[in-house]
């Protein structure tokens, strides 16, 4: 298996956000996380990240435990994300914007880049190079030079699924990804992410509110609330689980 | 007579462009919001001053090693200092280094109870004059090949995500605290390798030139010509200098203190009408990146 989250924990405050949270994702799934608002789904986004430290409980991804490595420590042994509300670098350009997500497969020192050595050249060239096609590949390269506040809605979105990419991960998290789109960038971004999924060889784990792109995609949905697992199992079985139901629409449509 | 004098107040641009250039790397570039930046400076000042003082029959010889000394200083001490404050975030952070300054103002204020040579609150007199025109401006150019570089590689394009989005930043693999502490202490060692060329410029120190209001003098200039952008902070900090100076020329002795009235008018006019400051963060000339041509 590629991602065990064993009896995760943690509270805000008096509020648990998340209770002992299991979770395993086998290589090679995509798998959804639904859930409604406030349920907690986020939350072990971060958790799995790093940006939350849980209170109990570990996560082991590849057979090594990440549960109290930093950020940055675990998108480096292939975990990235994408968040809910877009974050780009706003005031820098698209081309900008990728190439920073290359910056830590580049080795060479600050000595050598104040002496612009032969090695800072190659690499530097290389990376461009990469970065290119990586924006070619999403369809972006008329928008090298455009600031990414100024593109459009859903290649901002695509701009970040692009740079959650290019720091090569094995793992890709995607939050909320149709947040605000229109039904016609919700069927693109559904071809997307399966494209994305067999060119890069990924493991997905997705928090989608449509149900159009979560039934549409995932072969397995992990159903959320109040911070527990409540539901598991194949889009069909979720659909007609009453549990799933009653959190969604009340106790009253479930059992009637 | 005032051809020496101009040679002066271009030496003395070329050592305010260096300090302002490292404030603009820490506020322009990585988005830490200093207010003591000209502390660092008398740090360099007061330390490069002490050795030469205290060795100047070496001349040149210690002059130089007197100027890499005290910036590997200022490097070490602003590193040791942003551990515990780069914690904090933005106008947090601005008062902690706003604090950090006056602090070094009052030590430089009492500093002859331990070093009497260093003057106080008189003043530390008769430092061997070593700095000319020919070196401070080799060292301007040194600066900027060296921010330029650094601005066009990882380095740079990490402290700009970080100050675009810090969580982005994190999730991109970048190690956030690491990169903001270098990018603090490598600015503040080039106000102190500024502060060591001003001390042997005018051969005369006080701790007043490097408390908070030198500090904002140097906030002002960045601002004035374009966060993140190494030609707008050098031509507003000559103009700076220049303006101030000319002003001086230009006005009758009666009203010459309204000088440092019309500046600031200046200041607020070019803030109304163009407030990403002269240059935004656009570059001229040799300072642009290099970039592939069907990239763009």
């Amino acid at each position: 298996m590629l991602l065990r989250i064993e009896n995760l924990n943690k509270s805000f405050g008096g509020l648990r956000a998340v209770k002992d949270f299991n979770l395993v994702i086998q290589e090679g799934e995509l798998c959804g996380l639904i859930g409604p608002n406030g349920a907690g789904k986020t939350t072990v986004f971060n958790l799995i990240t790093g940006f939350y430290k849980p209170d109990s409980g570990r996560i082991i991804f590849n057979n090594q435990d990440i549960t109290n490595l930093l950020p940055h420590e675990i998108v480096r042994l292939g975990i990235s994300r994408t968040f809910q509300n877009i974050r780009l670098f706003n005031n820098l350009t698209v081309f900008e914007n990728i190439i920073s997500a290359f910056n830590y497969q580049l080795d060479y020192s600050n000595i050598s880049s104040i002496f612009r050595s032969k090695n800072f050249k190659e690499k530097e060239k290389a990376i461009k190079e990469k970065a290119y096609q990586f924006l070619k590949l999403f369809e972006l390269e008329k928008r090298t030079s455009l600031l990414a506040k100024n593109l459009p809605y859903g290649e901002m979105r695509k701009l970040e699924i692009a740079r959650a990419l290019a720091l090569n991960p094995k793992l890709l998290l995607l939050d909320e990804p149709s947040c605000g789109m229109t039904i016609n960038e919700t069927l693109a971004l559904m071809d997307l992410i399966k494209f994305i999924k067999e060119k890069f060889n990924l493991t997905i784990l997705i928090i989608e509110h449509q149900m159009r792109v979560i039934m549409g995609l995932c072969e397995r949905i992990v159903v959320m609330d109040f911070g527990e697992i409540i539901a598991e199992g194949s889009p069909q079985e979720i659909q007609n689980n009453p549990k799933v139901i009653a959190a969604y629409l009340g106790r009253e449509y479930a059992y009637h | 007579m005032i051809n020496l004098y101009l040679i002066k107040i271009f030496s003395y641009a070329c050592c305010i462009t260096i300090s302002a250039l490292g404030l603009n790397l820490i506020y322009g570039y990585t988005g830490l919001f200093s207010l003591g930046h000209a502390a660092f400076m008398g740090i360099g000042a007061y330390l490069s001053a002490l050795i030469t003082k205290s060795f100047c029959q070496y001349g040149y010889l210690i002059y130089f090693l007197a100027i890499i000394l005290s910036t590997i200083f200022t490097f070490l001490i602003s590193y040791l200092i942003a551990i515990p404050i780069l914690k904090l975030k933005s106008d947090y952070l601005g008062i902690a280094t706003l604090g950090f300054g006056i602090i070094v103002k009052v030590l430089l204020d009492n500093s002859d109870k331990i070093f009497p040579q260093m003057g106080g609150s008189r003043g530390m007199l008769a430092i061997p004059n070593f700095t000319n025109l020919p070196i401070a401006f080799f060292s301007l150019i040194l600066v900027i090949i060296i921010m330029r570089n650094l601005i066009f590689s990882k380095f740079g394009r990490s402290l700009l995500a970080i100050r675009e989005d810090e969580n982005a930043a994190y999730a991109l693999g970048i190690n956030v605290y690491k990169q903001r502490l270098l990018s603090f202490a490598l600015g503040c060692a080039f106000a102190g390798f500024s502060g060591s060329l001003y001390a042997h410029l005018y051969c005369f120190l006080h701790p007043s030139n490097f408390d908070f209001l030198r500090s904002i003098d140097l906030m002002l200039i960045i601002v004035l010509g374009g966060l993140g952008s190494m030609s707008g902070t050098i031509i507003a900090a000559f103009l700076w200098v220049f303006i101030l100076e000319g002003l001086r020329i230009i006005l009758p002795q009666a009203i010459l203190d309204w000088r440092l009235v019309i500046y600031p008018l200046l200041l607020i006019l070019l803030m109304l009408l163009r407030p990403q400051g002269i240059f935004g963060n656009k570059e001229i000339l040799w300072l642009k990146e290099k970039i592939l041509k069907k990239c763009y």
